[in-house]
């Protein structure tokens, strides 16, 4: 066995091999494409196994054998011409002439009988070698327009196809030149098993070199997706994403969002084939995908969707890949490929298109968390901004009151001094008065301020709660009488003294405020076990249970309370509330409409801990 | 151990007298730091109105170099101020190992936190009952005055 002839034994079985597995494939999946492949490569086994099956049948190279295996190989320009048409668009001029060309060389086989005369053998080759010329560019074409694998496998297949032609012409020239037929009959086994080569490597790559093929359009999605998600809108993101998957495809993308609300997966891309919202539970392939959740292939989305055909054709929609998008239990949505033509080669897309649709999904996932995550904080910013206002307004309001209320003061101190200014008393008082209310208002601010903000200070002492009481019921300015005291025991705690002193103020106020004047305020202080206890009762107009759970809330009012009768702007309680839970205790409301309200405090002595 | 000067005793209790008597009337100032012009002037006109000499500053660095002359029975001091803030003024005033009870007088919650740090005798919360500011100063201003 010579060097020429091994080339030759190994191109045919190479031939033969490929031609096995796409009649395998076209017996799997009877799409036109996989049939055109199979044709292909069967007219090439047949042309290349012919000679060596007779010969091991015993039966002679004859006229008619010969025959066949020359228009068994006339075929193959015609064949690849239909192959190409299946992936791109083939003038219909061109498949027509490459028709007639065919029929041609088959009758100028029939009739003019082995060997040829020069003018057909010049016909024939010329022929030959101008279509697959053709198709091997055309396939160039294709995979320039593609990209990733299938720019890789399709730049395969036209080398496959160019190296034919090639081949064709090279052993052609033996028949022209017998000094070159040696050296052409050698060129031409060799450029044959080149191009079986590049048809493996086009039709069948080994798993490995796929990867790598694979690698450098994912590794560059894959860079490009991890700083998607700090793009400004989603939508950007959405636009980039479908770039992306689009030119790992050679093909068109787009991703649909589910809407919970509208039940649909929402296409921001309107790109013609598909509504913009697709119904959850549709014929849409889209919703199909979705409802299965598995990644699917449509060779023809019109055939699949029949009710939809018009618009897909309008759109120049054939063949589509769809993965359904999903982070865990969360679906997010679909990400769709489509092409005008059939992508070479589905098989590795259903894989690399839920490659995708699950990187889509973190990107888009990370983008809800980053969504999230700003909105939180933006909420945070305008919250601490407003507070942020309200304690400088207040803090640079002290200042001016300080001189307003010292002033007045001072003015009070000399009318009683000064008997001629005796009858501007009332007046000045009601200035002091009403500057005392202006400063315990902004401390009021403040105070809430502090406690949203978590920033109430609690300087703890050892203090008796129960002379706290009765010193908060001595200091109060109006409607002392109206206060009854009751503590028995020592009440030693561990808190802070102006913080409790304030607490007690404020509810004995308020009991003062919203009852008669003619009833009491109970206001009793107790030890139960490690909690001191402080309660103040008043017999007054009480609050309604809707508004029960909500009194201790900022600028919260009951609803029974008129605004122009009883002043204020709901701190009271707010501050009280918070002041109980600085010192780990708690407080807590009873009441009775028209029949007054009792407010509880517990709170724990051990200057530690809370309480549960 | 420092106590917050506030007299709780009823107001009108303390209307009906000057807690400041006028015949121990003593020669040496009482020092105001403040930079609120109106606060300076109000406490003025009111401190010598009960008999006390008043001194003033804007900011610690008028006050210190006041210190040069004077040598106040108890200073009054602002803590947030432009030029030397109170901090400042406490640091340096030590520095010049000067001797006088310091009464911190602010507006801030920390009034407090912020008298201990500088090592005053006491503090008042702004804005200050004018009975209460008087009974501080009487309480701690240094009464063994040099005689003249």
């Amino acid at each position: 066995m010579t060097a020429l002839q091994l080339v030759q034994g190994i191109s045919n079985v190479l031939f033969v091999a490929i031609f096995v597995l796409v009649a395998i494939a076209a017996y799997r999946r009877r799409s036109r494409t996989a049939v055109d492949t199979a044709l292909f490569f069967g007219a090439l086994a047949l042309a290349v196994l012919e000679g060596p099956v007779l010969q091991l049948l015993g039966i002679p190279v004859n006229a008619v054998s010969t025959a066949v295996a020359a228009i068994l190989v006339m075929a193959l320009p015609y064949l690849m011409l239909r192959l190409l048409a299946d992936f791109a668009d083939v003038p219909l001029l061109v498949q027509a002439a490459t028709l007639g060309g065919f029929i041609a060389s088959v009758i100028v086989v029939i009739s003019g009988g082995i060997p040829l005369d020069p003018t057909a053998t010049l016909f024939l080759i010329g022929y030959f070698v101008v279509v697959s010329l053709w198709g091997a560019f055309g396939f160039i074409r294709l995979a320039r327009h593609s990209s990733g694998v299938t720019k890789r496998r399709t730049q395969a297949v036209a080398a496959g196809m160019g190296l034919l032609g090639v081949a064709v012409l090279v052993a052609a020239g033996s028949t022209l030149s017998s000094g070159l037929a040696a050296f052409s009959s050698g060129a031409s086994q060799v450029l044959a098993l080149l191009a079986a080569i590049s048809w493996v490597l086009g039709f069948a790559p080994p798993a490995q070199l796929r990867r790598s093929w694979q690698e450098p359009e994912l590794r560059a999605f894959l860079g490009r997706a991890s700083t998607l998600p700090r793009l400004p809108t989603t939508a950007a993101i959405l636009r980039q994403l479908e770039r992306g998957a689009g030119e790992s495809f050679g093909a068109r993308a787009a991703i649909g969002l589910y809407d919970p609300d509208a039940r649909a997966l929402r296409f921001d891309n309107a790109h013609g084939a598909l509504p913009a919202d697709v119904p959850e539970h549709s014929r849409f392939l889209a919703s199909r995908v979705f409802a299965s959740q598995r990644a699917e292939f449509f060779p023809d989305a019109a055939r699949a969707h029949p009710e939809h055909a018009d618009a897909y054709r309008a759109a120049h929609v054939g063949p589509v890949l769809i993965a359904p998008i999903t982070a865990g239990a969360r679906r997010i949505g679909v990400l769709e490929a489509f092409a005008a033509h059939q992508p070479v080669f589905s098989t590795d897309d259903l894989a690399l298109v839920q490659l995708l649709a699950d990187q889509a999904a973190v990107v888009l996932e990370s983008r809800t968390l980053i969504d999230e995550a700003a909105r939180v904080r933006a909420q945070e910013q305008a919250a601490k901004l407003k507070e942020d206002f309200v304690s400088a307004a207040a803090h640079d309001l002290k200042t001016p009151i300080t001189t307003l209320l010292g002033q007045a003061q001072i003015l009070e101190l000399r009318s009683a001094r000064e008997p001629g200014l005796a009858q501007h008393q009332p007046a000045i008082g009601r200035i002091v008065r009403e500057a005392r209310r202006l400063s315990a208002l902004v401390d009021d601010l403040l105070d809430a301020s502090r406690i949203e903000e978590g920033k109430l200070e609690v300087r703890r002492e050892p203090i008796d709660v129960g002379a706290v009481v009765r010193h908060v019921a001595e200091r109060t300015r109006h409607d002392k009488e109206r206060i009854v005291v009751e503590t028995r025991e020592q009440l030693t705690g561990s808190f802070d003294r102006r913080r409790i002193e304030q607490l007690v103020h404020n509810l004995v106020e308020n009991g003062l405020k919203y009852s008669e004047e003619d009833s009491q305020v109970e206001v009793r202080a107790w030890r139960e076990n490690a909690l001191i206890h402080i309660s103040v009762r008043d017999h007054g107009i009480g609050i309604p249970a809707t508004d029960l759970p909500l009194v201790f809330e900022r600028f919260h009012r009951a609803g029974n309370v008129d605004a122009r009768r009883y002043a204020g702007i709901g701190l009271g309680l707010y501050i009280c509330r918070g002041i109980a839970q600085e010192h780990g205790g708690r407080i807590w409301v009873e009441s009775t409409v028209g029949h007054g309200s009792t407010f509880h405090v517990v709170l724990p002595d051990t200057g530690e801990g809370k309480l549960n | 151990m420092l106590a917050p000067d506030h007299a709780r005793a009823s107001d009108h209790a303390a209307l009906s007298r000057s807690p400041v008597d006028d015949s121990v009337a003593d020669r040496r100032p009482i020092l105001v730091i403040d930079d609120d012009a109106e606060i300076l002037a109000m406490l003025r006109d009111f401190l010598e109105s009960e008999g006390l000499v008043v001194r003033t500053a804007a900011n610690g660095e008028e006050a210190l170099d006041l210190l040069w002359e004077v040598e106040p029975a108890l200073i009054l001091l602002d803590m947030r101020m432009p030029v030397l803030d109170g901090w400042g003024f406490a640091e340096r005033f030590r520095e010049r190992r000067l001797r006088c009870p310091i009464v911190v007088m602010t507006a801030a919650e920390s009034a407090r936190r912020w008298a201990e740090e500088i090592g005053a005798t006491a503090y008042i919360a702004k804005p200050f009952d004018v009975n209460e500011l008087l009974q501080t100063i009487e309480r701690h201003r240094q009464k063994d005055s040099k005689p003249n």
